[in-house]
């Protein structure tokens, strides 16, 4: 049995085998193939791909409140429950574009920042351990310009638009 | 690396690079970003000065093997912030170390002058962003 995709304007063909009873290297062969082609799959599917960026994302914040202080060996603190807790809230809502193309990453201050880069157009919005939420934006060596987040929905939904419209599409 | 009795060294050149490790996370679109800069307190660096590129790197325990090294001259510094309405002076400090002579520091100071302060988040932010946007990859970082 196969199952049909659209891959970026390609008809891909995966082999689909959900359950196999073939023991030995073959069988661990084709549940492994099967896996990895379920996960293409999913991945390649417009339906499913703003769920599985989604899902990495959360698993990313997961990751970086794990971190222990001093993670960059400057003495850095790790990411607290205020900044990981703000970092879920800025997540819920982006849009599947902006789950494209950012990078989440520790902040050496103390907190996540959730940057975008595009050509020379740079933006970020930091979530902070103190609670704050900024963001910065700029183009190549021009002078960056401070994006005063603030921590209602409405004013992170703002920031996420300017950053959205910042780096274009 | 060891101090050995050595004085401060005051004296920076305007193209003396400063040296930092990094991981390769702070790296976006192939740049550095200033998230990985903190001014809660005076940043570490080393002084090219004293020190190579890869010395950011030494550790008797070989942890930061895989980490990469950035730099950026003394000259990228902003001498003070904001610059429409200064509020805070930067400048390079050499802080010497028993086992790293080359150590610096970046000092924010309050206009008028007092000791390190942490500068308003709000500034902080444009300045890391500035220093980030100047920084070079000396070493680049595999993890």
């Amino acid at each position: 049995m196969a199952m049909v995709a659209a891959v970026e304007g390609r008809i891909v063909e995966y082999l689909y085998l959900p359950e196999s009873n073939a023991e030995g290297e073959t069988g661990r062969t084709l549940r492994s193939e099967s896996k990895r082609n379920l996960g293409n799959l999913a991945e390649a599917s417009i339906f499913w791909r703003p769920m599985f960026l989604l899902n990495n994302a959360h698993r990313r914040i997961s990751e970086l409140a794990s971190l222990k202080s001093n993670w960059d060996s400057y003495g850095a603190p790790s990411p607290d429950s205020i900044a990981v807790k703000n970092a879920v809230r800025i997540l819920k809502l982006m849009q599947p574009i902006d789950l494209e193309r950012v990078n989440i990453v520790p902040s050496a201050e103390g907190g996540i920042a959730f940057c975008f880069k595009r050509r020379d157009r740079y933006a970020d919005i930091e979530t902070s351990n103190d609670g704050t939420i900024l963001g910065v934006s700029y183009v190549g060596m021009e002078t960056p310009l401070l994006i005063n987040v603030g921590s209602s929905e409405d004013s992170i939904k703002a920031g996420l638009e300017h950053v959205r419209a910042f780096i274009g599409t | 690396m060891k101090r050995r009795g050595r004085a401060e060294d005051p004296v920076f050149e305007p193209v003396e690079r400063l040296f930092r490790r990094y991981k390769r996370e702070h790296i976006v679109g192939g740049a550095f970003s200033g998230v990985g800069l903190s001014f809660k307190d005076a940043p570490s660096l080393n002084r090219e000065k004293y020190s190579k590129p890869q010395d950011a790197l030494f550790s008797e325990a070989d942890e930061f093997v895989d980490w990469g090294v950035v730099s950026f001259q003394v000259q990228q510094i902003p001498p003070s912030v904001p610059p429409e309405r200064p509020l805070y002076n930067l400048f390079p400090k050499h802080a010497p170390l028993e086992d790293n002579y080359s150590h610096t520091e970046v000092h924010c100071v309050r206009i008028p002058s007092s000791g390190y302060v942490e500068p308003a988040p709000g500034v902080r932010k444009l300045l890391r962003a500035t220093l980030g946007q100047r920084i070079v990859i000396e070493i680049e970082a595999r993890i």
